[in-house]
This record gives C-alpha cells, sequence and structure tokens, in this order.
C-alpha cells in the first residue's frame, strides 16, 4: 500500500513522517529532479504501507518544482490513500489545499496536527464537525508529541480496508449548499475554483473554529514588533549573529582538539600496523602523511563547528525565525534586484557553502535563484572561519595578551588544535567572534553588491514577486532538531569533504615529496606563483596554499606553514608568537595579513561547492562563472589594497 | 468611512477586503493559492525597515509582500 503525505510547507509534515515510520525510512532524490524524497514503511492493523512524503505545496495548480512532484504524485501514481496534515492554528489556508486534494483522490484522510499549539492558543476545533463537512476521517495529532499517531494508523486502516469509494470531485461539502455564503460564491465565481475553495474553506472553518481568546495571536504579534521592529531587527539579528558565532568557536575548540588527538592515536596505530604488514615506508608515508593526514585533519577541524552550527541554525529555523531575517533583509535585496529569500541561503552558506547552494532551491525566480548560487561562496563558511579568526588575533586585535593564559596551557600541545589556542578561554572566544562577525559584515555587504553587479549586467531582469509565509513562533523540538541536522547536513557535507580530502592529500603530499633538482615541487610551483602573489599584496605560498586548499579550506593554514617551513607534512603551530614570527620571517606584514583575509573571504569556491553548483544549475557556464565572480572580485579587492593603500 | 484602496497603502493595524487582483497571471495564481481572493479579509500586521515588504494577515496566517506586488491587489478599506 502506497500512502502519500501531502500539506503546505510548515505544517509539522516530517514530524507526522518521523513519527510514523520511526527510523525506517530513507530519503533519496527524485526522478530527474533535484528535490529530496523520502519514504518510509509502517504497518497498519492488515496493511504494510508505504508512506511518501510529498514536497510541501499550497496548491495542486503547480508552480514550483516542488508543487509539481506533489501533483503529478497525486494524479498520476495514484497513491492508495493520502494524509493531507494540516496545521490547526491556521486551518482555514491549509484547508484550501486539502479540499483540493480531497476532490481529485478517492481515500483522503486530514491530519489536523498541532492541537496542542492550537489548545496553548485558546483554539477550540469542533473535529467531528469538520469531518461531517469535508467527509473524510479527520485525526487531532500533536506529532511531536506522539498524539493521536495511533488512532491515524486505526484509520488510516479501516480507510484502506473499506472498498466503499468516495466519488472524487463529489466533496461532501456540497452537502452544506445551503450554507449562504457557500451558495452565493459558488454561483458567483464557479469558473475560478480557487475562490470556491476559498469560500468553502472559509465556510467550513467559521463553523468549526471557535477562539475563545480573540486575540489569540497577540504572544506572536509581540515578537513580530520586536523581531521586525523599525530599531530593533537589525541589532538583534547581529547580536544572534555574534552570539551563534561565539557559541561555535568556544563549542568546538575542545572537541576540535580531542577529534585531533584520537586521529593522532589511531594514526600511531596504523603506523605500527604497517610496520607489522611490512608496507614499503614509502607506501605508508603516502598513506598516512598523506591521505590520513588531510582527512583527518579535514573532519577533526570541520566536523565539530558544524555539528554545533547547523543545530543552531535548525533552531533558528523552527522557531520560526529565519523568515523573519529574510523579511527583515528583503529591502536591501530587493534593491538590488534579488530575492529576500537569499538571505536564507547566505546564512545557510556561513555552515558551508554547498548546503547554501542546495538552500537556493527555495527561490521560484530562476534567475534570482542564479545570483543566490553564483553570490553564495561570498559569505565564508566554517572552513575559512580558522584562517580568520588566527590571522585576526595575530595581527588586528593588537596583542594577544587577553589570553595569555591559554596560551601556556596549550603550550606543551603537538597535537593540532583547530583555532589557535589565543581564543581559549571566553573573553578570547567572544573577540574571535567580533572580529569574525566584522569579517562577516563585510561579506554580507559584498554579497549585495555582486548581486547588484550581476542583475545589471549578466542577470537582467526585474526583481520578480516575493511571496514569504511568515509561521507562527513555535518552541523547536531540541532533540530531534540534533538528529536531524546532524543527519541530514553535517553528515552530508563531511562525506563529500571526505571524497575532497583524499584526493587532495594523495596531491599534497606528491608536491611536497617530489623533488626536482633537490626542491620539492611544492617550493618551485610557489616560486612561480610569486609575482602574481605579490600583485595582491600575496606571496607565491599563500596563494598556493588557497590553491592546493580549494577541496577543503581548512588545510590553508597548514600548507601555508609546511612549505615556508620545507617540512613534508602539515604543519599546525599552536603557539601564536612562533607563528606570527615564522610568518614575519617570510615577510608578512599587516598588509599581507589583512590581503590573505581579503582573498580568503573572496575567491574561487571550495570543490565540494563547485560540484554542487555545477549539479544545481546543471552547466557548465555557470558552474565556471560561479568560480570566476569571486576570484575576479577578490583579485580586485586585493590589488586596490595592495597597490593604492 | 468605506474607500477603495490598493493594499500597499493599507497601514498596520488596518483591515481591508480583496476587491480584485491585477497582478501578473503567474503571481495571481500564486496569491490565489494562498487564499487572497475576492471578499477576504486582509489585516497588514506590521512592515519592514523601510516600510517594505509588509505584513499582512489573512485566512489564520502571516503572508509577506512586497509594495511593489501588493500595488496591484486593489481592497476596500474595512473597519473591524
Amino acid at each position: 500500500m502506497i500512502i502519500a503525505l501531502a500539506g503546505n510547507p510548515n505544517v509539522g509534515k516530517s514530524t507526522v513522517f518521523n513519527g510514523l515510520t520511526g527510523l525506517h525510512q530513507h530519503t533519496g532524490n527524485w526522478p530527474g529532479k533535484t528535490v529530496a524524497s523520502a519514504r518510509g514503511f509502517f504497518d497498519t492493523e492488515h496493511f504494510r504501507c508505504e508512506l511518501v512524503d510529498l514536497p510541501g505545496a499550497y496548491s495542486l495548480l503547480a508552480h514550483s518544482a516542488e508543487e509539481e512532484i506533489t501533483r503529478d504524485f497525486l494524479l498520476e501514481q495514484k497513491p492508495d490513500a493520502v494524509i493531507v496534515v494540516c496545521d490547526a492554528v491556521c486551518l482555514e489556508r491549509n484547508l484550501l489545499l486539502a479540499l483540493q486534494i480531497c476532490a481529485v483522490c478517492p481515500k483522503v484522510l486530514l491530519c489536523v496536527n498541532l492541537i496542542d499549539e492550537a489548545a496553548k492558543k485558546k483554539i477550540t476545533l469542533d473535529l467531528p464537525l469538520l469531518e461531517e463537512l469535508v467527509g473524510v476521517p479527520v485525526i487531532g495529532t500533536a506529532a511531536r508529541r506522539g498524539q493521536g499517531l495511533n488512532i491515524l494508523t486505526e484509520r488510516l486502516d479501516a480507510v484502506l480496508g473499506s472498498c466503499e469509494q468516495r466519488n472524487p470531485g463529489q466533496m461532501q461539502i456540497c452537502r452544506s449548499a445551503s450554507e449562504p455564503a457557500w451558495d452565493s460564491s459558488f454561483r458567483r465565481a464557479q469558473a475560478d475554483p480557487a475562490q470556491v475553495y476559498a469560500d468553502a474553506a472559509a465556510a467550513v472553518c467559521s463553523r468549526v473554529i471557535s477562539f475563545q481568546d480573540a486575540d489569540y495571536r497577540r504572544r506572536d504579534r509581540n515578537l513580530d514588533k520586536f523581531l521586525t521592529g523599525k530599531h530593533t531587527s537589525i541589532p538583534i539579528m547581529l547580536l544572534l549573529l555574534v552570539l551563534i558565532l561565539w557559541i561555535t568557536i568556544a563549542g568546538a575548540n575542545y572537541p576540535s582538539q580531542l577529534l585531533s588527538r584520537l586521529f593522532l592515536f589511531l594514526g600511531n596505530g596504523l603506523l605500527l600496523l604497517f610496520d607489522k604488514l611490512h608496507v614499503s615506508p614509502l607506501l605508508s608515508d603516502f598513506v598516512l602523511n598523506g591521505i590520513y593526514q588531510v582527512l583527518t585533519w579535514v573532519i577533526s577541524v570541520m566536523l565539530p563547528p558544524m555539528a554545533i552550527f547547523f543545530p543552531l541554525f535548525t533552531l533558528l529555523e523552527d522557531s520560526g525565525f529565519l523568515p523573519r531575517i529574510a523579511f527583515n533583509l528583503d529591502y536591501c535585496f530587493q534593491k538590488c534586484k534579488a530575492c529576500g529569500k537569499q538571505a536564507l541561503t547566505m546564512a545557510m552558506g556561513f555552515g558551508c557553502n554547498c548546503v547554501g547552494v542546495l538552500g537556493c532551491r527555495i527561490i521560484d525566480s530562476p534567475r534570482e535563484r542564479l545570483i543566490a548560487i553564483l553570490t553564495n561562496s561570498f559569505v565564508p563558511c566554517n572552513g575559512r572561519f580558522p584562517l580568520l579568526i588566527t590571522l585576526a588575533t595575530l595581527y588586528f586585535t593588537g596583542s594577544s595578551s587577553a589570553s595569555k593564559s591559554g596560551i601556556n596551557e596549550a603550550l606543551g600541545e603537538s597535537a593540532g588544535s583547530v583555532q589557535s589556542p589565543v581564543l581559549e578561554g571566553a573573553s578570547g572566544s567572544l573577540t574571535a567572534a567580533l572580529c569574525l562577525a566584522g569579517f562577516l559584515f563585510l561579506s554580507v555587504i559584498m554579497t549585495l553588491a555582486a548581486s547588484k553587479v550581476l542583475s545589471a549586467t549578466v542577470l537582467k531582469g526585474l526583481p520578480s514577486s516575493f511571496l514569504l509565509e511568515l509561521p507562527p513562533y513555535r518552541r523547536p523540538q531540541i532533540g530531534k532538531v540534533l538528529v536531524r541536522s546532524l543527519l541530514d547536513r553535517t553528515l552530508f557535507v563531511l562525506k563529500r569533504a571526505a571524497s575532497a580530502a583524499i584526493p587532495a592529500g594523495a596531491l599534497i603530499w606528491c608536491a611536497a615529496n617530489i623533488t626536482v633538482d633537490s626542491r620539492s615541487l611544492l617550493s618551485i610551483c610557489s616560486e612561480a606563483l610569486d609575482p602574481a602573489g605579490r600583485l595582491l599584496g600575496l606571496d607565491g605560498v599563500i596563494l598556493l596554499a588557497f590553491l592546493l586548499g580549494m577541496p577543503a579550506n581548512e588545510i590553508v593554514i597548514p600548507i601555508m606553514l609546511m612549505t615556508y617551513l620545507a617540512q613534508p607534512g602539515l604543519i599546525q603551530i599552536n603557539d601564536p608568537e612562533l607563528l606570527k614570527s615564522i610568518l614575519s620571517a617570510n615577510g608578512w606584514t599587516l598588509q599581507t595579513a589583512v590581503c590573505t583575509c581579503l582573498f580568503s573571504l573572496f575567491h574561487w569556491p571550495c570543490a565540494t561547492t563547485l560540484l554542487c553548483i555545477k549539479k544545481e544549475t546543471g552547466s557548465l557556464k555557470w558552474t565556471a562563472a560561479a568560480f570566476l565572480l569571486p576570484t575576479l572580485w577578490g583579485t580586485a579587492l586585493c590589488m586596490i589594497f595592495a597597490q593604492l593603500l | 468611512m468605506i474607500k477603495n484602496s490598493t493594499l500597499d497603502s493599507l497601514s498596520p493595524g488596518k483591515s481591508g477586503k480583496i476587491l480584485e487582483i491585477t497582478c501578473q497571471e503567474d503571481m495571481k495564481r500564486r496569491l490565489k493559492d494562498m487564499g487572497f481572493v475576492r471578499d477576504t479579509l486582509i489585516t497588514c500586521e506590521g512592515e519592514g525597515i523601510h516600510g517594505d515588504p509588509k505584513a499582512y494577515f489573512l485566512r489564520g496566517c502571516v503572508v509577506a509582500l512586497r509594495n511593489s506586488d501588493s500595488r496591484h491587489i486593489l481592497i476596500r478599506e474595512v473597519d473591524i
């Protein structure tokens, strides 16, 4: 039995899905489409059901790729039954889709979800009456508490078992034709189905819903006044940005150290194993110091911040704050002839540009989506944070005396820690977060500028319409958020990053160990790149490090140090004074640091992101554009800074 | 007092009933799917930092629209 799960976006559809199927689910993509699909299995008393989670839709008259899939699945695949999930708090709008589905599908169940939220807002729903009016089984659920789900399966079982077929197109609602509102509107607007459904939904709701508290949305409205208010919205967003960065930086430090120690331990184990197996020393060096080191480096640097950042991001998403960010920033994007939803994909880019690029699917207009994709790597991802933070604390914050104690603690450590130990301690990580927030602010402004440039040149066009739902604020479910964002986003990114890190490790090892005229390829290349680097206020080594760091931006600093010190493997230096003296010995000045930061902010997207862009746009031309745009941007900025100032 | 105007001129806290939608076909259909049809009661909830976009409450939901879009929605202001 195939059961479809349909509903508006943001009504807790996936919570119902998870509640019904538990862990018996798998995700993939719809054939030929880039929209994710989830399927899962569960059992009713008599049937084994495969549940298909359809993308959120507002209507069966499809507009977006998501809605097309929903419509095609319902009309062509003819599932055995459809469960339509509705949000009890805004039932009326949800009924528009539900009624449409009732009209075309023979077996429908209406799952009125979030009744706990409705109860909290003192909204009472007469579900038996709703069932009578719409003519399909109605089940009230609070899926995140698991309430009502067993009744849902029971009634689904009954629906599947009955051979009685409701005749599609003859909604029971027609019985309420005596209702004056329904009657008059039906006569007047027969040609417009949207009007018919809307009037029907209004008529049903006026009888089913009663508000004990006439002003049930007081809390939401007050929150909105605060979070989207003229004077408060921008400071709140900035504060939140600093807070999230701070939590990410401070929280990731320790687990990163633990991970790298663990990998060091495992690496030593592997070395012993290789010795025992009499693997040739060259091969063992290649595998351990090349591939293994880069791979574990990337993981230990990347995983902890991401495992902190993404759940925080999902928390914001679930609470309903993210659409408000898009609302607040839409004006700026409108001025740049782009879509306000780009603010969301940009925010995702702070976690990982690849995820940000994927997120651009939420933008309907192809032109605006392309702008969002091409400019996504203008905001630095987690992988570029360490470089920015390290250089900022070394060169911009003056002395690092504020956290000297942290340095002493960490001095003895040989294993690499992610961020430089300057950051240990809350005050240190707060300074870092502030510096970082400054960089991010710059990158946001540059994103807007680049969007404007794009829409004035290659991607000309009028800003298309902007229609954004601002869902009610909800208390997010912490536990589920953790699991979901870990599984969905973090692992996804990690998988892609690891697949890019392995060849990079091999390449870097070769470059460092193959020698021509007793000089390594690495130093030959960096020398060749030196004139170009100097022009940008960098040097050849820095440029080479960015090139080799393309698979994963985390390894830029280690490659730099490795080349400066002519070492055969990646190096992490924990002592900031030592680090600074090495850099200074190689000709670094404040200008070099600024240019390196600028170049780190604006250069080619990492390999993972490029792959993503290729997949999303399906075009080599746009992938090349996504490569060139930030590169040229950064080159120009660095050149201006280095040559003119 | 009853007067006809466009949705973008509805100031926060005020309500109106939709008379007609004159947007381009594509946007019109999307609006209809969200429940923007004739006779719908719509309330302006608040506005963005520059008075654009604005948030509107209708059919139990809040939807944000740019003024350039809401300019094409004719309403009759009503008191509630």
